[in-house]
């Protein structure tokens, strides 16, 4: 139930995608409005939602220190598990988002009858490292698509990609990484009876998209081989505000391109917000220097409190008689 | 003797089914958890169980006495004792074992031998009931010592008025208080 | 959970040992089992800091007298702290349960049961917050991972959100920083407008709000037990010391939890810090009224949180002190730490502690002007400024359990282990991964230290006792010496039920044995009134 659900709405979306360009024949909505509104959904949807979260504001410095706190001098500081500076914090994010360094602290190795035994869980940090790089190396690939003359940058990610030369075409390791990233986190949520139980269908949704989409990418470049200049007709178009639909681009471009598009309207309204959000989280992203410089809460409000006076007032003789001293007489 | 050496040959074999079939107590998931994470302090109840079993076959196959068998028993209880089982629950997994070495050993076990080896098991039964017992007992033994220990320093402010005053009521509530924890 | 169910005489068959079927986690109700969760609040005690529907209830009856519009009571509590904390809501929304965090929980590891899971403690919220505050969860309902608020929601949250106990170490592990003890503050709160808190928090609360500390102790009570103190260490130093109370123009103001006063073993740690102070000839007062450094209130609510702390710095003011000292505790320096400033300052009428003893200046608290102990006797230690005979604690071979809010809340580790060398021979480390960032909760954190729970705080309290044992087997450790009030008491009984024989100690407790007194007569005893080493009677 909790996969069915999932697996059969991607393939509703590819038996849309197909019988719409195959029998229909609407390429122009696929091709050119769907693209068009998915990126509007995926642009405003993510800009009001980091708007929503930032409308709240951090109360308290709620760092979750993971190392030894700057005190007296001659102790050694953790500066980045435990930052006190700007410039601590910064790397601490950098570490984190870059390299998600909270995850590789799973990576552990534990003593077992005097052998060495790895914990399982740093295959999560390896393969999640492997999927979202590279996640973000085919879509920095896919810009090629969008600019005239393609940038020198991108040429030469695109040999690195491809550096085993293997294959006609190339093969690019990302698209691989990509596929077989998304299939180890999908096994992973149904091999592991905790991580099975703890899924939704929220969380085989996306998966099913990336794997479908990752698919269909390979298929057009290894084996049907797309028209790419056509194909590159139609996107440049849609940059240029001059949409055309350039004949002799196979059904399962339509596919590919549909899959993305709901990918990107999906996007703002489920967990993958955490491409934003990881970014504001506040127990990684605040110096732990609450002692050292005031953090004001905006909503601070006075409060009742049982002050000393009305405490003194309670108890003022038998705090003489106990020869404490005491305000009033 | 010749069972103790099947027993023996087959530690790894009945080790690893005894603990699968106690590990399955446990809920679905925890039980994978149980098996597969082999840290003795990241998954303390997995360690503490395999390590138990294993010291209850050494005991099978060799040196059977109670002293043994009771600190290995304890090492699996004192666990199970704090966790949604039930008394019998808690220590149901000594009899899986009988019919793990009927399944690996079959017909290689009979009569005499196979009795003395029900026996034993029996006696693991038994002395699992006393250490589980023990345990509950420790749980409790537990919450009064603690709530001694929190109002140590009034006990001690109640006795000292108790010596000044000699009062009779507050002696005789000190009476009470102690009858009751010997009859306890 | 597998129910056993099998007739006696299937035992001896071969019997099928298929997995019982579980239910998803949606469909399997909350059960209260006995001994693991805490009685209901006591309408007496809610009602002296006024919360919400105060009356006497209790969680296993069917009725929890809840307010008519209850739901909406929820729905208006979850709006406002979602506008409030940026966290609550990031939190929310960003998890993508990947279950780096589900084995990290010291009550899933003792427990099994998978809605201790952080990740499923958190999700038993979420679904709440799917079902009415995001479009998918309202549209596609339970696919979306959303449900309805039901009473038995209400019933499972209570439940479980009171076996969390903030110890943020999921947050360590979560790649996003999710922080369990966020949501779980979250929720209490929630549960607290609708009177539902519990009596062993809901009590010190009321206490501390009207009286100044947990325990609810009176101004002269206060002062008649640290003479007691007085009179023991005077027995066993020769020494007569003359602390002061509610004394203005002292330089420092002392606060620290007031279980110290009165629990054992706390109050041998208490006994060390007079023989410290006095030792140093440390210009310092005890006060009555701000006589509480631990936060009950933490446990209920921010703002109650926020009217207790209110009293440190009130106390401070009147009595016109310099800065502030406070003692060995956990969630109190968490509290001290990260939030009492920004409640309760700026503490503008106070100075950047400086140590009157070694002059160092503690920058680190410059805004908040208060330091731990630990970073105040450290410092004397370093600049050699007490004389300390650490073989007067040769009988004890310590270990150190850093308390979650510490380590986690805070990064003090390495000071209470640099007094601890100096103090003692013997001291081991646990294992890696159960201390500092890693450390194991004691089970019992957040106001879950009561007795009618013994069970639920022997399961979260496994993983620490396993890592203590292994050091007990491997160096015959004895002694298990942790900064924290609330340590000392429960470590104190799941040491005696996991690891008997090993003791719990504050860190000043061992300090004060070591400490060599100026005109002090030789000791033949430590706090404890034990012989010390070689002074065994034969």
């Amino acid at each position: 139930m909790k996969m069915l659900v999932p697996l059969s709405a991607v393939i509703v979306m590819i038996i849309i995608a197909l019988a719409g360009v195959e029998a229909a024949g609407l390429q122009a909505l696929f091709g050119i409005a769907i693209p068009y509104i998915a990126f509007l959904v995926f642009v405003i949807g993510m800009v009001l939602k980091v708007i929503n979260w930032a409308k709240s504001p951090v109360p308290f410095r709620i760092t979750t220190t993971c190392g030894q706190q700057q005190s007296l001098p001659w102790i050694k500081q953790n500066k980045i598990e435990n930052p006190s500076t700007c410039f601590h914090t910064f790397i601490r994010m950098v570490l984190e988002v870059l390299l998600f360094r909270s995850l590789f602290r799973n990576l552990k190795t534990e003593l077992n009858d005097g052998k060495v035994v790895y914990g399982s869980d740093k295959w999560l940090w390896l393969f999640a490292l492997v999927f979202h790089y590279s996640f973000l190396v085919v879509l920095i690939r896919h810009i090629r698509f969008f600019v005239v003359d393609m940038p020198f940058a991108i040429e030469i990610i695109e040999a690195l990609d491809s550096f085993f030369q293997v294959g006609v075409p190339l093969l690019y390791l990302s698209g691989l990484g990509l596929l077989v990233g998304a299939i180890f986190l999908f096994l992973r949520r149904i091999v592991i009876p905790q991580v099975r139980y703890i899924s939704l269908p929220a969380d085989y949704f996306p998966l099913f998209l990336v794997i479908a989409i990752a698919i269909t990418g390979i298929i057009m470049r290894y084996f049907t081989k797309v028209d790419v200049v056509a194909v590159k007709n139609l996107t440049m178009g849609l940059v240029t505000f001059s949409p055309v639909v350039p004949e002799g681009i196979g059904s399962i471009f339509y596919v590919h391109l549909f899959l993305v598009c709901t990918l990107f309207a999906y996007f703002p309204f489920s967990k993958l917000v955490h491409m934003g959000g990881v970014f504001l989280s506040p127990t990684r992203n605040l110096a732990n220097n609450s002692r050292m410089e005031r953090h004001i809460n905006p909503w601070n409000y006075p409060v009742h409190v049982h002050t000393y006076e009305e405490y003194e007032n309670e108890f003022r003789d038998k705090m003489k008689k106990a020869g404490l001293p005491v305000e009033k007489e | 003797m010749a069972l103790q050496s099947l027993l023996k040959g087959k530690k790894d074999s009945l080790l690893k089914k005894w603990f699968d079939q106690t590990a399955q107590s446990y809920p679905s998931q925890t039980t994978e958890f149980l098996k597969n994470n082999k840290g003795q302090f990241s998954n303390p109840v997995g360690y503490s169980l395999k390590k138990g079993l294993e010291g209850l076959l050494d005991a099978l196959s060799g040196d059977f006495n109670d002293e043994t068998l009771k600190n290995v028993l304890d090492s699996i209880i004192r666990i199970r004792a704090v966790q949604d089982f039930t008394p019998s629950e808690s220590v149901y997994f000594v009899f899986l074992i009988k019919s793990i070495v009927a399944q690996e050993l079959g017909t290689q076990v009979e009569g005499k031998e196979l009795l003395e080896f029900n026996n034993k098991i029996d006696r693991i039964a038994l002395i699992a009931f006393d250490v589980y017992m023990q345990c509950r007992e420790d749980l409790f033994e537990v919450r009064v010592k603690e709530v001694e220990k929190r109002n140590f320093r009034l006990l001690q402010v109640a006795n000292q008025l108790f010596e000044l005053r000699g009062d009779a009521a507050l002696s005789q509530c000190q009476e009470d208080s102690h009858t009751e924890k010997e009859t306890r | 959970m597998a129910k056993f169910s099998k007739k006696p005489q299937d035992l001896i068959a071969d019997i099928d040992y298929s997995k019982t079927p579980q239910t998803e986690w949606m469909d399997t109700p909350v059960e209260f089992k006995e001994h693991t969760f805490c009685w209901g609040a006591k309408g007496k005690n809610l009602e002296v800091v006024g919360f919400p529907n105060a009356r006497d209830w209790s969680p296993t009856e069917e009725d929890w007298k809840l307010p008519q519009d209850w739901e909406n009571i929820v729905m208006e509590g979850i709006k406002d702290r979602l506008s409030k904390y940026r966290s609550f809501k990031l939190f929310m929304d960003i998890c993508v349960r990947c279950g780096a965090c589900a084995d990290k929980c010291h009550f899933y590891i003792g427990s099994g049961d998978p809605k201790n899971m952080p990740v499923l403690r958190a999700e038993l919220f979420r679904s709440i917050y799917r079902r009415y505050f995001t479009a998918p969860g309202r549209v596609f309902g339970r696919l979306a991972g959303a449900r309805e608020l039901t009473l038995q929601v209400l019933k499972e949250w209570w439940y479980y959100f009171y076996q969390c106990t903030e110890c943020r170490r999921c947050s360590v592990f979560c790649p996003y920083g999710i922080d369990t003890a966020e949501i779980t503050m979250m929720v209490r709160e929630l549960t607290n407008l609708l009177g539902l808190n519990t009596d062993w928090i809901s009590g010190p609360v009321a206490n501390c709000y009207m009286k100044g500390n947990h325990l609810g102790l009176e101004p002269h009570t206060i002062k008649s037990s640290v003479e007691f103190f007085l009179d023991d260490i005077e027995t066993i130093t020769g020494i007569r010391i003359e602390p002061t109370f509610n004394r203005k123009g002292a330089e420092v103001l002392f606060v620290t939890p007031s279980g110290d006063l009165f629990a054992d073993p706390g109050t041998y740690t208490a006994m060390g810090y007079l023989m410290l102070f006095h030792e140093i000839g440390l210009d310092y007062t005890w006060s009555t009224y701000a006589s509480e450094g631990g936060n009950f209130g933490f446990f209920t609510s921010n703002e109650m949180a926020k009217r207790l702390n209110a009293k440190i710095y009130a106390e401070a003011k009147r009595l016109g002190v310099k800065w502030i000292l406070g003692g060995e505790c956990g969630h109190m320096w968490r509290v001290l730490n990260q939030y009492m400033d920004t409640w309760n300052g700026p503490a503008d009428f106070l100075e950047v502690p400086k140590s009157p003893i070694t002059g160092t200046v503690f920058e680190n608290a410059k805004t908040t002007k208060m330091i731990h102990i630990t970073e105040f006797t450290a410092d004397l230690i370093r600049n050699n400024k007490i004389k300390l005979d650490p073989s007067r604690n040769d009988n004890l071979i310590v270990t150190y359990h850093d308390s979650c809010n510490t380590a986690r809340g805070m990064g003090l580790l390495e000071e209470p282990r640099y007094i601890i060398r100096h103090v003692c021979n013997h001291f081991y480390e646990m294992p890696e991964d159960t201390i500092r960032e890693k450390t194991f909760c004691c089970g019992s954190g957040t106001g879950l230290n009561a007795g009618e729970n013994m069970e639920l705080r022997m399961r979260g309290g496994l993983p620490r006792a396993m890592a203590v044992k292994h050091v007990k087997e491997k160096h015959g450790v004895n002694m298990l010496a942790n900064v924290c009030a609330i340590d000392r008491a429960t470590l104190s009984a799941l040491m005696d039920y996991y690891n008997k024989g090993v003791r719990v100690t504050g860190v000043h407790e061992m300090v004060g044995n070591a400490l060599v007194m100026k005109g002090e007569k030789p000791r033949e005893t430590n706090l404890r009134a034990e012989p010390l080493p070689g002074k065994e009677e034969a």
